[in-house]
């Protein structure tokens, strides 16, 4: 049994233990990195900050007399470079974050563009305004005694005003409008058609930049960028939990995985102690494998126990070969130890399962027949081992005939006791051996 | 979890500071045109190795062009062409770029790297073949140990590239203008001093302006009337409003090269973009203003 099933053991527990190894580190491997997420949420911090600043500089231009487009182009481009680095963060982070990087690069571009719209638009406005400003101005140095068109100043300079404030989102009231100078003369008229044609262009030019404003400040973007906030939040939340699970799944595989290793080293220990046992015990022949002198007589007598307790008979068959020492002096040790171990294997071939091969000598065997019902049966397996092991060995090319004597005693019908058990069938075959050896000789009282 | 907070609590802090710089104020911080500075803890190794590289030829495609062919550094970094051929617009000053917002006429390059990259890879203006230009280089003994200085390295298209973008991006040369906004109020004439209070009183200030007057804004010609052009040939575009400093310098002008006179760009630019007329004094002072604007460049070092 142990030829077959031990290796058969070993190959399931070593399949046992790569499974827990696989499964281990396919479930490390899976582990998303919460570190990574963690940078991302700092970065999606960093990067509303950047958010921020940019608009207040916008907003900032809006109300500066003296307007730095650099602070804007400064900040906008500091956004550009914080948005490169949370995407370049969140890049392995996938999922519904990954359309939301994209989707917010995307909107990020064109908010770049609308600033850049929105910049430029009240860069004219401001010179519509200064336009007016010294028109206004210049004209009032021109006509300051001309009441009629003094009044038409004034209306124009409160258009202004309105202009302003609605520049600044604010709505004032609007007074009734000069379209016509009837009393004008022609500089005049030229005059007043400039001022109206200025105050038109700056009313576009304002409600322009307001539109461009209102472009800009993309409520889907700052949405965008909380939404991004939640989800980085919600993602860390899950992959923290997700960690916690894992591990604790990966304590349980570990601690499988320790139990099989425990188990086979204890295993392998159980072979070792049991091989070595017998060794140390020497109840089995090195050589042959089969068991020795000693087993013989540490067997046989519980053996006759139980087969007094069954009433049935126990039979021993003396075996010697016939002429052994002349094939070690002809052929070699060797040849001679390789026929024993032949002889020893036909042997085995032929006995029934029950029953036990003892080498007891160099070239004597015993073979206890169990259970025996009859002494014939005994016989007929002694005459089969005869005839069988009569046919030739071939052992290293070389073609040796040996062939057996063997005696007979019978428990309990011939003796108790297993000395004598022992004696009478030796004696046995000292009767076969000098009837001419090859054959079968029952005990019997002479 | 506690690391979480510690770091959350440093950029927090980091915002105020952040916010709190914003209120400090330099006393030009209320001038629409900021001073600029030279390049701070310059490596000159790699400054000059770059300067070299920008005058090679042999980074062209036909060993006959280098940078230096169309922004020449002693002519204000332009070429005083109208348009050269193989290229579609004026050749624009080298000097100051990098304080630019994006590059190029419309803009259309987000840095100067991209720009470079472009360049160099364009065989209408480089066409820079890299395994012979770094072969060729490397033939060159008085090459080698300048790279091994500047980049203890070899010489290679990396090195080449990153030596000639650290020149361009350095290439800040303040004026006599900067000093002015510095506190130094004989270091310009009166005459330009009055351009100077004319450019911001008609509104020139709220196109060119910031540290490049100009270069951060984008903005066609023709605001208040179409303008057509002398010839009526002009097509206006959305183009990054150009800086005026080394404007003098650096006729003709416009994206076209269309305008020969300063003078005349100032009256176009008053009549089209403010819909005012200039006197002949006022055009003379705001000229004085511009050429004010001129990066102080010492031609030795420059040669
Ligand atoms: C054939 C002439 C020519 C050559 C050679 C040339 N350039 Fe230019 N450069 C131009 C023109 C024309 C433009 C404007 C391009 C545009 O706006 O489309 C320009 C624009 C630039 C700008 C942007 C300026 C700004 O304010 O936006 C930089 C920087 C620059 N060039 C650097 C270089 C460098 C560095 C080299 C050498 C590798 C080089 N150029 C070679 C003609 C040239
Ligand atoms: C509405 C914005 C705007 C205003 C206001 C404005 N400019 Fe310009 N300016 C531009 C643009 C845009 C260009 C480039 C046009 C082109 O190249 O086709 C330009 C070009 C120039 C140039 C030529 C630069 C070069 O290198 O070719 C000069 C000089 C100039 N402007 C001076 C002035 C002066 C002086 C004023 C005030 C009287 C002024 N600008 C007002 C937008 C403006």
């Amino acid at each position: 049994m142990n030829k077959i099933k031990l290796p058969l053991i070993f190959v399931l527990l070593s399949l046992a233990i790569m499974l827990a190894i696989y499964g281990t580190y396919n479930r490390y491997s899976d582990l998303k990195d919460t570190m990574g997420i963690q940078n991302s949420i700092f970065q999606v911090v960093e990067l509303r900050s950047a958010d921020a600043k940019w608009n207040f500089e916008l907003n900032r231009i809006h109300s500066n007399n003296f307007p730095h487009y650099d602070l804007v182009n400064q900040a906008a481009k500091n956004y550009q470079t914080e948005l490169q680095l949370f995407l370049q963060m969140s890049s392995n982070i996938q999922g519904p974050l990954q359309n939301i990087g994209v989707e917010l690069n995307r909107l990020s571009k064109d908010k770049q563009r609308l600033m850049n719209d929105y910049l430029s638009d009240i860069a004219i406005t401001r010179n519509s305004f200064k336009f007016l400003d010294t028109l206004l101005f210049s004209l009032h140095e021109t006509y300051q005694d001309d009441d009629e068109f003094l009044k038409f100043l004034a209306y124009a300079q409160y258009q202004v005003s309105i202009y302003v404030a609605l520049n600044q989102n604010i709505q004032l009231k609007q007074h009734k409008g000069y379209d016509s100078c009837d009393q004008c003369d022609m500089d005049q008229k030229k005059a007043f058609n400039k001022v109206n044609l200025h105050l038109g262009l700056l009313k576009d030019k304002i409600l322009l930049s307001n539109q461009a404003k209102d472009d800009f400040y993309n409520p889907e973007h700052t949405l965008l960028l909380t939404l991004l906030l939640d989800e980085l939040s919600m993602a860390y939340i899950e992959t923290e939990a997700e960690h916690k699970t894992i591990q604790s799944q990966i304590l349980i595989i570990t601690t499988i995985l320790v139990i099989t290793v425990l188990a086979l080293l204890g295993f392998l220990y159980w072979i070792y102690r049991t091989i070595e046992g017998h060794r140390r015990a020497g109840i089995t022949d090195p050589l042959t494998g089969l068991y020795n002198r000693k087993k013989l007589f540490e067997n046989l007598q519980p053996l006759m126990d139980l087969h007094h307790k069954s009433g049935k008979n126990l039979a021993l068959l003396f075996i010697d070969l016939d002429g052994f020492k002349q094939i070690n002096d002809t052929h070699g040790h060797d040849i001679g130890d390789k026929l024993l171990q032949r002889i020893s294997a036909r042997f085995n071939q032929h006995v029934r399962k029950q029953d036990c091969i003892y080498r007891i000598g160099g070239d004597e065997f015993v073979i206890l027949i169990k259970e025996l019902e009859a002494l014939d049966i005994a016989e007929a397996i002694a005459k089969e081992i005869l005839t069988k092991c009569s046919r030739s060995f071939k052992l290293d090319d070389k073609l040796c005939d040996i062939t057996l004597s063997i005696g007979i005693s019978l428990f309990p019908d011939h003796t108790q006791t297993p000395k004598q058990l022992i004696r009478y069938a030796d004696e046995a075959m000292y009767q076969a051996k000098s009837h001419g050896k090859n054959q079968v000789k029952t005990w019997s009282e002479s | 979890m506690i690391l979480f907070a510690k770091q959350l609590c440093s950029k927090s802090l980091a915002l105020i500071f952040i916010l709190i710089s914003f209120g400090v104020h330099n006393s030009w911080a209320n001038e629409p045109i900021s001073p600029i500075f030279p390049a701070e803890n310059l490596d000159q190794d790699k400054f000059e190795l770059g300067k070299a590289l920008f005058k090679d030829t042999r980074l062209s495609l036909n060993n006959d062009t280098s940078c230096h062919t169309c922004h020449d550094l002693s002519m204000g970094g332009g070429d005083k062409l109208k348009i050269r051929e193989n290229v579609a617009t004026n050749s624009p000053t080298i000097f100051n770029t990098s304080k630019n917002f994006h590059v190029g006429w419309r803009g259309q390059f987000e840095s100067l790297g991209h720009h470079l990259g472009g360049v160099l890879a364009n065989p209408k203006v480089m066409g820079t073949n890299w395994p012979r230009a770094v072969t060729s280089l490397k033939a060159d003994t008085s090459f080698t140990p300048k790279f091994r200085k500047a980049y203890q390295g070899e010489i290679s298209q990396e090195t080449i590239f990153d030596a000639i973008l650290y020149f361009e991006t350095n290439l800040i040369v303040p004026s006599k203008f900067d000093e002015y906004l510095l506190g130094n109020e004989q270091a310009i004439s009166q005459t330009a001093k009055y351009g100077y209070e004319k450019f911001k009183d008609y509104g020139c200030i709220s196109c060119h302006q910031g540290a490049n007057v100009g270069g951060n804004l984008f903005q066609s010609l023709g605001v208040v009337a179409p303008y057509m052009g002398e010839d009526g040939k002009y097509r206006a575009k959305k183009l990054r409003v150009p800086s005026l400093r080394n404007v003098a310098l650096t006729a003709p002008y416009l994206h076209d090269g269309s305008v020969d006179s300063l003078e005349s760009m100032i009256r176009i630019m008053a009549q089209y973009q403010l819909g005012q007329t200039l006197t002949n004094t006022e055009i003379r002072q705001i000229k004085a203003f511009l050429e004010s604007l001129n990066s102080q460049i010492e031609p030795a070092a420059y040669e």
